[in-house]
């Protein structure tokens, strides 16, 4: 087969861990028929592209761009417009794009609070010198140069528009060969759909029938100091269980291990904010209804951010913290 | 993507001035002006009554004139005026559920003094309604059928009349008493302002009619300790907690009284408050009802060491009406209204420590004073001191609980008239100087001021100002006399009477498991704590739970004869609904998207109409959309958010909230 | 950041661009490929051609140092695995022994031998995928193949499609086995202090005990792959021992109490160009050993050996830049803890040409095998 009539698929990463490489690579077998039926064009863990041959493409010429990762730098905005501009359908991949991911929670942090940190406060770092990482850096005449630290992350589409989401952190190699398989077949749903059952994960947990119908939750339990019954519903357990605010289709493989969804796959598509869901869901479920057995029930939830919004504070109604000069719209409009 | 395109939606916005109420506060030109640019917008009016009928016929021309499909109307509270307008708009051929209300009056002009700013806001208000209406859907009201039973909580003088007014309708009546017997405060008065007549003349005929009815089922000791559904089909548990007697068998022959081991009554009394005695098994007092007795396993010696003669069920003889192992029991009932009439409680006045009440013997409430002048009481009647002497000067203090920044700010409205009763019959029984301290005298209702004046020439001691101190007489502390220091504020000098009782009169508050009641019943309660009408004026017996009425001194103060009357709107308003047979539900129920609920069971405990159940087969929630009130908490804790709701759906809100900010 | 230098050679770097001729040349390789992280990489050439300075930039920064402060201990070992998704088992377990000893629990011993199953596990399939997606496709494609077909694409072309799903099938394999008790292979979720959160279910033995035994036929077999496609190739022997990609630096591994190789458990040993032990440590004690450097030209940072102080980009037995990974792990040791595997594992690695190599080398181009 003459290799330029197939179609061409671009891979990239932003702001993310390579997990989502990996899980294109563990589509295993699989992956020989995706080879066969594409032709890559971009994929920096794996080949030898670089941004010039990305750039030398007429516009559109890419059929699907897959990228997964977050957006915190003025290089990672760059690269998506470039991909948004050679594609025909850009791909969301990963927790992070969708929803900022992991890298997210540093919104929690101002930017100069970061950097404060990581380049001068962290206890391993010696620098004396005060020295910051530069947007440019004389070398004899030259110079070196780097992208802009934005003042927050930022999901994928908070920054191009996206076609599609594959979720999860990271995507399962089922739900990445199916989103394949569509894409490969034309039969792909409307724009704009997160290509996974569109259900929460309950309904495919193993665990769900030993779900009680009264949760009732008089306390929050943390998973090393509770001996887990491996058959047994998590919350049952008062194990914080991000599952019945969080779509399925990630083949319920944190239950698998014993442990609770932590809510990568992200809300449902009817869910605005998945933490303030899950926690609506939570607080609904206490039992104790006086302020004082509350405050002790959740204080086996040291953590509310970090649970309730693991994955997904980028696309929350919380975005980031705001520094005291910083203005910003707040329900929709694009932080900076 | 949530707004509709301009051609399909044809939204009509109306302002009403409600004469100067929103006109005077705000500039309704300008939001007229406003929201007329809005997309979607085809006409935009104000108008200066528009719940008259030129209003709505306004609305309604206009409907037809200008094809019109989506009504928004800036008026007053929906609480109001929803029903008027959607039902003009459904006359005029539209779905009713195609109109919208926003509270500009209530909610903007009456809350705010800058004409600015109310008027930005309610141009902001407006612009959510706009954006909102134009998602509406057309919606269907259901009708649901009525029981025609009737819950009667609380067997007081509110409850009792109730009960009877229903029974004689012919509609069953469950009464529900916690005390072993009904009659409530008035059954434990002497003589009633501002008649004197007395009290057990008037209310035992009713208690006893209450008790022989036939459509009548009286429980009394009984609590309800559940509820669940919805008006018209309300499935009550009601708890009966075990007299040892039962009830049935017993005659009310009190032979077992008699023969009780325990020759003399030895064991305080509650319904003398403490003042009399009673044995172990006993009767509330003579015309209790029903006339059962109970026993009291605190004080039997069978129940504390199971080693008694038992010479009382000796003496019950055939009847074996005696039952020792009798255990609480649950009965389930199904009613379709409910009338709450639990009544109040009095102010416990050691919250006040200056008074000296729990210190001083010779300091009582009212109402223990109520019991002594009883010829039924614990004295026969006679007003005698704990020391058995009839008392020579007696001072009343009025508003003890009442209209007072630390304890109670609201007056008890029947706390002044009690006050003067009891001054008149004291000095009628005893002959002693009756000095009442007030700090202003109420006495609105009928025949109430005559009734004071009457009392006044009696010869009584009216001064004008506010116990500020009760101590032990110094000149001679054995004689158990107590001075009084009082700033009359009319003479304006302190005084220092000297008295050998001291009554207090103590202020009406709520009850103490009011809130308890108030979350069994889904009921609202005021800043006072009493339990809040629907409106004050044009609801006043309904309670914020539909089907469920407030009779008598649970919704506030009052006297007998206004408990007697709004326990007759009550039952009323009961009969009203039983008579028509069907409510009307509000469509704004909530629904399961079945196919994206997971079945993680969220919704299912939730809900306070008992409305969600697990679909077994399936494993997905179901609304059962007859029981369901709308109240949305479902919608909110759907963690996968597969819930909606009819008129509250996300993009409606949504699309409010941003109309809202977009403006703002 | 799995350790890798890529070796292209200069002259033909697709995307290097040139600067005028009055000046010094400058190359730009952006972005790095075929390794986990993200990298641009800027060489300055002198007039002869020569380098004259490299930049290897990491122009982004996430902040985990940051991040991580607020969150229940027991949430890092999932959310520090999120460093590097290739290696996350790596960070989750070194996250988990923390907790351990945060805790002062010992895990018990079927929990201990879990974890190390676990990690032994990831540790061969990882380096099959470095060898085989990563870097291998140089050798085994060639470093004069087209940049277009030096990829995982290129080498099953070249093995032949059979071996490739031999590859495949046996990594897929390995990382199943991660995922029974890591619920996940990418971002495992077993680790819990003192102990791991799912048990190993008798009957599921048998089928583990098989995979162990075909693991190392596959593990031999790769080495058969590489002696042929590149120790018998002696363009290759000669490129890999080159000077050029020779680095000098002291290398750091994980050592047990015979200083033999253990990837699980032990000391930290650092050890110089020359062989000689740097210094030892239990991993608690890091920060009075490691330190990190600031530069204002990459966003991550560049740890050293605290004790020798930062002295620049600099080479040879003095130097505080310290190595890492399988080669480093080597040299930090003084051999395997198990018996060496038919055909000498470790003759290879220490001797490429032959079975008398020097003890250490700092060839970058055999860091990752
Ligand atoms: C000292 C005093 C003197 C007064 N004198 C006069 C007077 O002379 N003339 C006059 O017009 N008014 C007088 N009043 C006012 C009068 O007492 C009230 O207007 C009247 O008693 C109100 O009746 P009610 O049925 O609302 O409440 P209540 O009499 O309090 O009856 C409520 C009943 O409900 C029962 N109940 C409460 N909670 C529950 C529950 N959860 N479940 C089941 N049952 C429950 C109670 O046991 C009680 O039997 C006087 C008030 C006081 C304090
Ligand atoms: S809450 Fe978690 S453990 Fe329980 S049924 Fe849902 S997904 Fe399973
Ligand atoms: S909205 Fe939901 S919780 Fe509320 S009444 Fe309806 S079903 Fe019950």
């Amino acid at each position: 087969m003459n290799p330029t009539s197939k179609p061409k698929v671009a891979f990239y990463w932003c702001a993310s861990c390579g997990g989502c490489e990996e899980a294109v690579v563990d589509l295993a077998e699989d992956i020989l028929n995706v080879v066969e039926a594409v032709e890559i064009v971009f994929w920096p863990v794996a080949m030898d592209f670089k941004k010039q041959d990305l750039e030398a493409m007429p516009d559109r010429a890419i059929a699907a761009a897959l990228v997964n990762g977050a957006i915190r730098t003025s290089e990672q905005e760059e690269m998506v417009r470039l991909l948004r501009r050679k594609s025909q359908c850009l791909i969301s991949y990963g927790a992070c794009a969708q929803l900022g991911g992991i890298p997210a929670l540093a919104n929690q942090f101002e930017r100069e609070e970061i950097l404060r940190y990581v380049y001068q406060e962290a206890p391993s770092v010696i620098n004396n010198s005060g020295t910051y990482p530069q947007p440019a850096t004389p070398h004899n005449g030259d110079t070196v140069t780097l992208p802009a630290f934005r003042n927050s992350v930022r999901a994928l589409d908070q920054v191009v528009e996206v076609d599609y989401y594959i979720p999860g952190c990271p995507p399962t190699p089922a739900l990445t060969k199916a989103a394949l398989d569509a894409l490969l077949a034309g039969r792909l749903p409307p724009r704009g759909t997160v290509l996974a059952p569109d259900v929460a994960l309950c309904e495919q947990c193993p665990r769900l029938e030993s779900k009680p119908k009264d949760l009732s939750l008089d306390a929050f339990q943390r998973p090393h100091r509770t001996a887990l019954d491996p058959e047994k519903c998590l919350l049952a357990q008062g194990i914080p269980c991000m599952g019945p605010a969080t779509r399925s289709g990630c083949e319920a493989l944190c239950i698998k291990g014993n442990m609770a969804c932590t809510g990568c796959f992200g809300p449902t598509s009817r869910v605005l904010d998945h933490g303030a869901k899950i926690l609506s869901c939570f607080a609904s479920a206490l039992a104790p209804k006086e302020p004082q057995g509350i405050d002790q029930a959740l204080a086996g939830l040291p953590d509310p951010v970090g649970t309730f919004y693991r994955y997904s504070l980028a696309r929350s109604l919380l975005r980031r913290k705001r520094g005291p000069s910083q203005t910003q719209h707040f329900i929709r409009g694009n932080p900076p | 993507m949530r707004t509709p395109r301009p051609d399909q939606v044809r939204i009509g916005f109306y302002i009403c001035h409600c004469g100067t109420n929103i006109a005077g506060a705000l500039d309704v030109g300008e939001v007229v002006n406003h929201v007329a640019g809005l997309p979607g917008v085809a006409l935009a009016r104000d108008y200066k009554y528009l719940c008259s009928d030129p209003g709505q016929e306004l609305i309604q021309h206009d409907i037809r004139d200008h094809g019109l499909n989506r009504i928004v109307v800036a008026a007053c509270s929906p609480l109001m005026h929803e029903r008027t307008f959607r039902r003009a708009v459904e006359e005029a051929g539209l779905n009713p559920f195609y109109c919208h209300m926003v509270n500009i009056r209530e909610h903007d002009a009456w809350v705010h003094t800058d004409r600015q700013e109310a008027t930005a806001k309610a141009k902001a208000l407006a612009t959510g309604a706009v954006r909102r209406v134009a998602l509406h859907k057309p919606l269907e009201t259901k009708k649901v059928p009525i029981h025609g039973e009737v819950l009667v909580v609380g067997g007081g003088i509110a409850g009792i009349h109730a009960a009877l007014i229903l029974a004689d309708a012919g509609k069953r009546v469950y009464l529900v008493e916690r005390e072993p017997t009904i009659g409530g405060h008035m059954a434990r008065f002497d003589k009633t302002f501002p008649t004197l007549d007395c009290a057990a003349c008037i209310l035992t005929p009713k208690m006893s009619a209450v008790g022989a009815h036939p459509n009548i089922t009286l429980w009394t000791y009984s609590e309800v300790t559940q509820v669940e559904g919805y008006v018209g089909n309300f499935n009550v548990t009601v708890t009966r907690k075990p007299r040892y007697v039962i009830e049935d068998a017993c005659t009310g022959c009190l032979q077992c009284i008699e023969a009780c081991i325990y020759h003399d009554a030895r064991f305080p009394d509650e319904f003398n408050l403490g003042l009399g005695k009673r044995k172990p098994i006993h009767l509330p007092f003579p015309q209790a009802t029903p006339p059962v007795v109970l026993i009291d396993p605190g004080t039997c010696i069978e129940f504390k060491t199971g080693k008694c003669k038992k010479t009382c069920v000796e003496a019950c003889a055939d009847r074996r009406a005696i039952d020792f192992q009798q255990r609480e029991e649950t009965r389930q009932i199904q009613v379709g209204t409910i009338i709450i009439a639990t009544g109040f409680q009095t102010f416990d006045p050691r919250r006040i420590p200056y008074y000296g009440y729990g210190v001083f013997p010779t300091v009582y409430t009212a109402l223990e004073v109520e019991r002594l002048l009883n010829a039924a009481g614990p004295t026969g009647g006679e007003v005698i001191l704990r020391n058995g002497k009839p008392p020579q000067r007696v001072g009343i203090v009025h508003c003890v609980g009442s209209r007072d920044e630390n304890t109670n700010r609201y007056c008890s409205r029947v706390c002044c008239l009690y006050s003067l009763k009891l001054a008149h019959l004291i000095k009628e029984h005893t002959g002693a100087e009756v000095y009442n301290f007030y700090i202003d005298i109420r006495t609105p209702g009928k025949g109430m001021e005559e009734f004071y004046n009457r009392v006044a020439e009696e010869g009584m001691h009216l001064v004008r100002g506010k116990v500020a101190d009760v101590y032990p007489d110094p000149a001679d502390p054995a004689n158990g006399r107590l001075m009084l220091q009082v700033e009359d504020t009319l003479m304006g000098r302190i005084l220092k009477v000297p008295v050998d009782m001291l009554v207090l009169s103590v202020g009406l508050e709520p009850r103490a498991d009011t809130q308890e009641v108030r979350r069994k019943f889904n009921l609202c309660c005021g800043p006072e704590g009493f339990f809040l009408e629907r409106h004050p004026k044009l609801a006043p017996v309904s309670s914020y739970a539909e089907g469920v009425f407030l009779a008598g001194c649970c919704q506030g103060p009052k006297d007998i004869p206004d408990t007697v009357a709004q326990a007759g709107a009550a039952a009323a308003q009961a009969l009203a609904l039983i008579v028509r047979g069907y409510t009307e539900q509000e469509p704004n129920t909530a629904y399961v998207r079945e196919e994206d609920c997971s079945g993680c069971k969220s919704c299912i405990p939730l809900c306070p109409y008992t409305a969600i159940s697990l679909a077994a087969d399936k494993q997905k929630a179901f609304i059962n959309e007859a029981l369901c009130k709308g109240c949305g908490v479902c919608v909110a804790a759907c963690p996968s958010g597969s819930i909606g709701q009819n008129l509250f759906e996300d993009e409606q809100l949504l699309s409010e909230v941003e109309g809202v900010l977009t403006y703002a | 950041m799995s350790v890798a230098t890529p070796i292209l050679p200069m002259r033909e770097a697709s995307g290097a661009s040139s600067a005028g001729l009055h000046r010094p040349r400058r190359v730009t390789i952006d972005p790095i490929t075929r390794l986990e992280g993200h990298g641009k990489i800027e060489i300055f050439l002198d007039e002869k051609g020569n380098v004259e300075r490299a930049f290897m930039q990491v122009p982004e920064l996430r902040g985990f140092e940051v991040f991580s402060r607020g969150r229940p201990a027991e949430d890092m070992p999932q959310i520090t695995s999120r460093i590097c998704g290739v290696c996350p088992t790596a960070h989750h377990l070194a996250s988990t022994k923390t907790l351990d000893d945060l805790y002062q629990v010992e895990p018990p011993p079927a929990a201990r031998k879990i974890r190390e199953l676990v990690y032994n596990t990831f540790m061969l399939e990882d380096h099959a995928l470095h060898f085989f997606v990563l870097g291998g496709p140089d050798f085994v494609v060639g470093p004069d193949a087209p940049p277009q077909q030096r990829n995982i694409v290129g080498l099953i072309q070249k093995v032949g499609l059979d071996a490739g799903r031999k590859v495949i099938g046996m990594r897929r394999r390995l990382r199943d086995l991660i995922a029974y008790f890591g619920g996940k292979v990418v971002h495992p979720v077993l680790g819990l202090p003192g102990g791991v959160s799912k048990a190993l279910s008798p009957q599921d033995l048998p089928g583990f005990q098989q995979l162990a035994q075909d693991s190392l036929e596959f593990a031999l077999w790769t080495l058969q792959v590489f002696k042929q496609a590149v120790l018998a190739n002696p363009e290759y022997v000669k490129l890999i021992t080159a000077e050029a990609y020779t680095h000098k630096t002291c290398y750091m591994g994980m050592v047990d109490e015979q200083d033999k190789v253990n990837f699980y458990d032990g000391k930290l040993r650092v050890v110089d160009a020359g062989g000689r032990e740097v210094c030892r440590f239990a991993a608690r004690q890091y920060l009075d050993h490691i330190a990190e450097h600031v530069e204002p030209w990459s966003y991550v940072k560049f740890p050293y050996l605290k004790d020798r102080g930062w002295k620049g980009f600099v080479e040879g037995v003095d130097t505080s830049i310290y190595s890492v990974a399988p080669l480093a792990r080597l040299n930090a040791a003084t051999g395997m803890a198990t018996p060496p595997g038919p055909g000498g594992l470790r003759g290879i690695l220490h001797d490429p040409g032959g079975e008398t190599g020097p003890p250490h080398t700092g060839q970058p181009l055999g860091a990752n095998y």
